[in-house]
């Protein structure tokens, strides 16, 4: 296989010429996994679509400015991440404030921090993703199992226990002990104050 | 608060709305724990699986919309002349052809060959366009009144308005029938079936004997099985078939071997598969007829596992070996 590097490489290239064939590989590649990232924090699919098109779009349109060394991947989670706080910054003005909806407004605060804390202008994010795809290779099979099932099968708590013959307390338990994991090792590859951005430790 | 509770509130996997109430006022209130609920928030949303939306091929086509369309102007210039010039080396050999047929009824014959797209304006005015390696026939009496062709390989035609007189395409063991529409065909020999995708307009497929057996609605193709002799009719997408004319292919979630056969008439070369498995390999995008061959193959190589060898011939086309990258 080619590695990554090389293809974005290659890939960058040919956009950079306004190839549109390559375009539509990186738009295959990663607009489903953009749409899961922003949706996560807007928590509203169809705004979410909105964005990763802009994204894409905004990619596409300064495609002859691009850097010779720009990564496409962390470019389009960048753009997008941006587009998103743009998003919840004009919404959390917005929104009417209801006692009894009031997780509404809450969780707009919460994501916007989240998401705001998440800068890959500063972070890596081949790191990042590097440091978390192998911590999920190190975790004990069932707990790999039942994270994999959620994360790639996007099954409910319920469905994963189903699925396994396990309570859904047990899958709960599982799906905690993994990210708690993520978050160790995170905080091992990442010692310096940068990270201490990103987690910080209670 | 518990972080178990934290978690399952990041993951979205709480749905009580009291429950939400009370555990987002918790997470504003405490900041060691709105901090927990970050780091997981950040992690869950970098970790998860993909969500395809609509479909890429959906997404793909709303975003391509407000990209503007990319610039041929070259290509199309380009295109203008080969057509100019596969025209007349058709017309020509035609002419050949009608004299030396002996037959009682003299046909005309224009052949598009390989690596070529020809347009043709038949003396009604109907338009047709054929793709590589195609040819069309019809009487030398062709006219107003008589629109009869027979079509090897594949055309798009664009049919002059006739409702008195109907244009037949006699294809394999079909007719197609029409008064005036737009339809692309495709029934290239080495096919064991034959495809009619209806663009606009009407259409009727006849038996042989003439017998009509269906009637073809925008936007439906219907396949035609040779050796079952049966016909499939379904809904496709019309552009992913006409657009060989414009001088791109356009596949959607399409298997590696028909993608192939198609470049194989386009850019007049041989491929080979020496691993089988590839030819199932399935591919969504659009080639580009002017850009180098090399360049299309280096697309399939980045986005597969694909390696190419190229051995050059100087009698034959040159041969393509594909294979997969280990």
């Amino acid at each position: 296989m080619i590695q990554e590097k090389e293809l974005n490489t290659e890939l960058l290239n040919l956009i950079k010429r306004g190839d549109e064939n390559a375009f539509r590989i990186v738009f295959n590649s990663y607009f489903p996994r953009l749409l899961a990232f922003s949706a996560e924090y807007v928590n509203d699919r169809e705004v979410a679509k909105n964005l990763v098109q802009e994204s894409f779009l905004k990619l596409w349109e300064n495609r002859e400015s691009l850097k010779a060394d720009s990564d496409l991947k962390a470019f389009l989670f960048q753009v997008l991440r941006n587009k998103s706080l743009n998003y919840l910054k004009a919404v959390k003005v917005k929104q009417k404030y209801e006692e009894h909806l009031k997780y509404r407004y809450n969780e707009l605060v919460l994501n916007y921090e989240a998401l705001n804390q998440l800068d890959f202008d500063v972070l890596s994010f081949n790191e990042l993703k590097g440091i978390i795809e192998n911590t999920i290779e190190e975790l004990p099979p069932q707990c790999k199992r039942v994270f994999e099932l959620s994360r790639y099968e996007m099954l409910k708590n319920k469905e994963i226990a189903d699925k396994l013959g396990i309570s859904v307390k047990a899958v709960e338990g599982q799906m905690s002990k993994a990210l708690k994991q993520l978050r160790k090792r995170l905080k091992e590859h990442f010692p310096s104050d940068l990270f201490a951005i990103l987690l910080t430790i209670i | 608060m518990d972080q178990e509770k934290i978690i399952q509130y990041a993951l979205g996997n709480i749905s009580d709305v009291e429950e939400k109430n009370e555990i987002s006022q918790y997470l504003m209130e405490n900041k060691e724990a709105r901090e927990f609920y970050k780091s997981i928030k950040n992690m869950w949303s970098l970790t998860k699986g993909g969500d395809e939306g609509d479909g890429l091929a959906v997404e793909y086509k709303r975003l391509s919309k407000q990209m503007g369309r990319p610039r041929y102007s070259l290509f199309r210039h380009v295109m203008k002349y080969a057509a100019v010039l596969v025209f007349a080396v058709a017309i020509s050999y035609s002419l050949l052809h009608y004299l030396s047929r002996t037959e009682t009824q003299p046909m005309n014959e224009v052949i598009c060959p390989a690596g070529q797209i020809a347009e043709v304006v038949l003396s009604d005015g109907t338009h047709v366009w054929l793709n590589a390696e195609s040819r069309i026939r019809y009487s030398a009496a062709f006219n107003g009144e008589n629109r009869n062709v027979e079509l090897s390989g594949e055309a798009f035609f664009d049919v002059v308005k006739d409702a008195e007189n109907p244009f037949l395409v006699k294809v394999n063991e079909m007719q197609v029938k029409v008064t005036g529409t737009s339809f692309n065909i495709s029934a290239y020999p080495e096919n064991d079936f034959s495809e009619t995708i209806l663009v606009e307009g009407k259409i009727e497929l006849l038996n042989q004997q003439g017998k009509r057996i269906l009637e073809l609605k925008p936007g439906e193709m219907a396949s035609y099985d040779l050796t079952e002799k049966k016909i499939y009719l379904s809904k496709v997408d019309t552009r992913f078939y006409s657009s060989w004319k414009e001088g791109k292919i356009s596949f959607h979630n399409e298997r590696l071997e028909p993608i192939i056969a198609k470049l194989e008439r386009w850019y007049n070369v041989k491929f080979v598969f020496k691993d089988e498995e590839i030819k199932d390999y399935r591919f969504t995008g659009t080639v580009l007829k002017n850009k180098p061959l090399f360049q299309v193959l280096e697309i399939i190589k980045l986005s597969s596992p694909i390696k190419f060898e190229v051995i050059q011939k100087s009698e034959d086309k040159n041969e393509i070996i594909l294979m997969k990258e280990n």
